[in-house]
């Protein structure tokens, strides 16, 4: 079965209807449905949309969505010691890249070298990590 | 070994020997039990589905949240500040 790894701003353009990714977003939740692709995340996940909401201050819509989220993947990884010192590892081989990127990165890598979708452009142009727009994964 | 129609059984050994066969054939749909003679015990195993999730409307529902939403640049930044500290 395969799975697929979510970062938080597809979950992010998951929740209006007016954003420019909207569309495209739920094209990808409809092929993953088609598909039987099981969609996964991390805990991390969770923490960066309540950390997006509180800054746009729309707590309340933030932990409503995170149930949502909870619900809607079959899997979230939790940060644990080995990856946080895979983490450590990639720090030190990419050192200017965020390290919120570093961390989805290793929990994908940790987790079976998961495909991960994003519109992250540090995660997009990362080598060690199968990252991936939406629309390029539904087209391959 | 031997079977009834959907119930197979294994003792404790075989079913060591044979823990592949084991999960093939829960998966096909048998019940699977393994007899533990000396402490009196039975495992039973079956497959389980989970049921499947309603995807379509969990999305209808994230939809309806509405959260403002950011131009991705400033999104990245927002989130990447999350792991940022600040020093004086």
């Amino acid at each position: 079965m395969k799975q697929l790894y979510f970062d938080t701003n597809i979950f992010i353009y998951f929740s209006n209807r007016d954003s420019t990714y909207y569309a495209e977003t739920q094209l990808l939740l409809q092929y993953c449905q088609d598909n039987d692709i099981r969609i996964v995340t991390s805990c991390e996940t969770i923490q960066e949309i309540i950390h997006y909401c509180q800054r746009i201050k729309q707590v309340q819509k933030g932990i409503l969505m995170s149930n949502l989220v909870i619900q809607t993947v079959d899997k979230m990884f939790t940060v644990n010691q080995n990856t946080v010192e895979l983490y450590l590892d990639l720090i030190q081989d990419f050192p200017t890249v965020p390290s919120r990127d570093i961390l989805h990165g290793a929990t994908c890598i940790l987790n079976g070298n998961l495909d991960m979708i994003t519109y992250d452009k540090h995660l997009l142009q990362l080598g060690r990590i199968r990252a991936q727009k939406p629309e390029s994964f539904i087209k391959h | 070994m031997y079977s009834m129609p959907d119930t197979i059984h294994f003792s404790a050994t075989e079913a060591r020997k044979n823990f592949f066969e084991i999960l093939r054939l829960a998966q096909k749909g048998n019940i699977v039990t393994i007899e533990k003679k000396n402490e009196n015990m039975t495992f039973e195993l079956q497959q389980t589905k989970k049921p499947r999730k309603d995807i379509a409307k969990l999305a209808t529902e994230m939809g309806k949240i509405g959260l403002k939403v950011v131009s991705l640049d400033k999104m990245q930044h927002t989130l990447e500040e999350s792991h940022t500290i600040e020093l004086e």
